[in-house]
């Protein structure tokens, strides 16, 4: 399959999904008066749910699972291994913490802008810690141990806020939110997260060409002319900002960076630039997909979208560990 | 035509010297084989002549200051083949090969001027049929020889290589080394690590021998690899000859089992 095809293919996929997502809801709408509504035409409840409720609802679940997937294929491009995702540099759970402390302050009731803009300076702390940590060293394994310290940190820190919690109604809200959902989002979630991610995505795409040249190591890259201490910042400053953009309205939604570019990465002759746009189209899919099997397995139960992709991811992961020892000598 | 130049190059790592005012100049078309015992400063000489390493000293590339050449210029004058052979991604071997047009701007979209360099260095390296292949399918081998086309793909007049023949069968090592060879032929200076002194001493033009970062001797095989200077800086005592092949090198023992 040529790449024209691949990117061709994906591109319906996510249209398919886009338009499925617009059209499963618990409001029994049939297709014609959906279209209708959408565009303001139709009974004013119609109209409501399509353009309040669905389409932030279909919008932030592509430009999300895009981020996922491009967050996760760079990553894993930039580190060098199949296993990285956006979670490996603490970057989602440090986003997490910045969230739930707007929630446990308090700020979040006071302006809905307080939780995202936690979450967004929660993921810009952790790069700002990750980068000091690993100093200017180019190797990896440094970069991953900051991350998974600083990770580690987070979710500690988490914890001791839930355990804090004044009272449940608090903690039910933390832990509601940790799971990931994009349920009851609006277009004003839209307007704050989606300018971030978009600027994340600039970064990373802007890492393509490094990120071939570090196939064969940080030192080759070098010798090949690719600047790669200017990679590694646009890969970590990317995601950062994508993934912070991402996890402020929709929670942790795990699993989708680590996923999408496995699958795709044989069909785009393992190039590391080829995959990014690739996963992008592939994880706004998977993620539009899921918010549409939520609904339709459990219609009326508000199954948190991040149970589902954890629940698919995890026995994924371990299977991925498992065909990577058998690959190790 | 010298196309490196080192002159009174320094490394230094925490309080340790690791090279110790470094002078040499390669030129176009010989093969040389940098050799020492472990630890001698091998690998920082080639690292610090990637400007891998930062060096006190000058080091010159092509007759310019390397310091003035920007990245892309020096990816273009000097190809690296480090001694790690792990590919992590399951490209095809054709496509791994032409990573080394990145400095020309292409790789994924290489063009038809790309596309015969690429094809070149295969052939040079005896992989030609191998294009479709991914590297896990590859004997360990064919797989050094998959990573030197790679380096060759970047048509440097300068290449520079770790340990080249490293883990290799006999047949193996010759085969790459006899490639290299012929490759120098056409004009291209390598320059390579090697321990195995007896492929050193048949296999290269010139031999830089290297102890505690500095260089001990400089020049054709037989001139440096010296019964006396073998026990000196290896330690071993050793057979040395030649007979109408070549060199004959062979490490028979320790010159002083107490040290």
């Amino acid at each position: 399959m040529t790449y024209r095809l691949l990117i061709a293919l994906l591109t319906a996929a996510m249209a398919l999904m886009f338009v499925v997502a617009l059209l499963v809801g618990p409001a029994k709408l049939d297709v014609v008066n959906s279209l209708m509504a959408l565009f303001g035409h139709g009974n004013q409840a119609a109209v409501l749910v399509m353009q309040e409720i669905r389409l932030p609802r279909a919008i932030l679940g592509m430009t999300i699972g895009a981020t996922l997937g491009l967050s996760g294929a760079a990553l894993q491009g930039y580190l060098r291994n199949p296993l990285a995702d956006p979670g490996v540099l603490g970057i989602s759970a440090s986003a997490s913490l910045g969230a739930v402390l707007a929630l446990y302050t308090g700020l979040a009731a006071i302006s809905s802008l307080a939780l995202p803009l936690g979450a967004m300076v929660g993921a810009v702390i952790s790069v700002v810690l990750i980068q000091a940590l690993a100093g200017s060293y180019t190797g990896t394994l440094s970069l991953i141990l900051s991350g998974v310290a600083v990770g580690s940190f987070a979710s500690a820190a988490t914890m001791l806020a839930l355990n804090l919690s004044p009272n449940p109604f608090a903690s039910l809200e933390i832990v509601f939110w940790m799971l990931g959902s994009l349920s009851d989002r609006s277009m004003e979630h839209v307007g704050l997260a989606v300018p971030f991610m978009a600027v994340g995505w600039v970064a990373l795409v802007a890492s393509a060409r490094g990120l071939d040249a570090l196939t064969l190591g940080g030192d080759v890259a070098n010798t090949l002319g690719a600047n790669v201490g200017r990679v590694r910042s646009l890969v970590v400053i990317g995601v950062a900002v994508a993934v912070g953009g991402a996890t402020s309205v929709a929670g942790s939604i795990g699993f989708v960076g680590l996923v999408v570019p496995h699958i795709l990465r044989p069909l785009v002759g393992q190039w590391p630039s080829r995959l990014l746009l690739a996963s992008a189209l592939g994880g706004a899919s998977l993620v539009l997909a899921a918010d549409v099997a939520v609904r339709m397995i459990a219609p009326g139960r508000d199954i948190k979208i991040g149970v589902l992709t954890a629940l698919i991811g995890a026995p994924f992961f371990v299977w991925l560990v498992m065909k990577t020892r058998r690959q190790m000598p | 035509m010298t196309v490196l130049q080192f002159d009174n190059v320094s490394v230094r790592f925490a309080s340790r010297t690791i090279l110790d005012r470094i002078g040499l100049e390669i030129a176009s078309g010989e093969v040389v084989g940098v050799i020492g015992p472990n630890g001698a400063g091998k690998t920082t000489l080639i690292k610090a002549g990637l400007g891998l390493w930062p060096a006190t000293g000058e080091i010159r590339l092509d007759g310019r200051p390397f310091g003035e050449l920007s990245r892309r210029e020096r990816a273009r004058l000097v190809a690296y083949v480090p001694q790690e052979r792990d590919v992590v991604w399951e490209m095809a071997v054709a496509s791994l090969v032409s990573l080394g047009r990145l400095p020309y701007g292409s790789s994924l979209r290489a063009g038809g001027a790309d596309r015969a360099v690429v094809a070149q260095a295969m052939n040079d390296m005896d992989i030609a049929d191998f294009g479709e292949r991914t590297v896990s399918e590859l004997s360990v081998g064919e797989r050094a020889r998959v990573l030197m086309a790679r380096a060759l793909a970047q048509d440097t007049p300068l290449l520079l290589a770790d340990e080249p023949a490293s883990g290799l069968d006999p047949e193996h090592q010759i085969r790459l080394l006899a490639l290299l060879r012929r490759r120098a032929g056409k004009g291209q200076a390598i320059v390579v690590t090697l321990h195995d002194l007896q492929a050193a001493a048949r296999w290269c033009d010139r031999l830089i021998l290297m102890q505690q970062g500095r260089i001990v001797a400089d020049g054709p095989p037989l001139a440096v690899l010296t019964e006396a200077r073998i026990a000196e800086v290896y330690n071993c005592a050793a057979f040395v000859g030649a007979d109408d092949r070549g060199p004959i090198i062979i490490p028979t023992g320790l010159a002083d089992p107490e040290a």
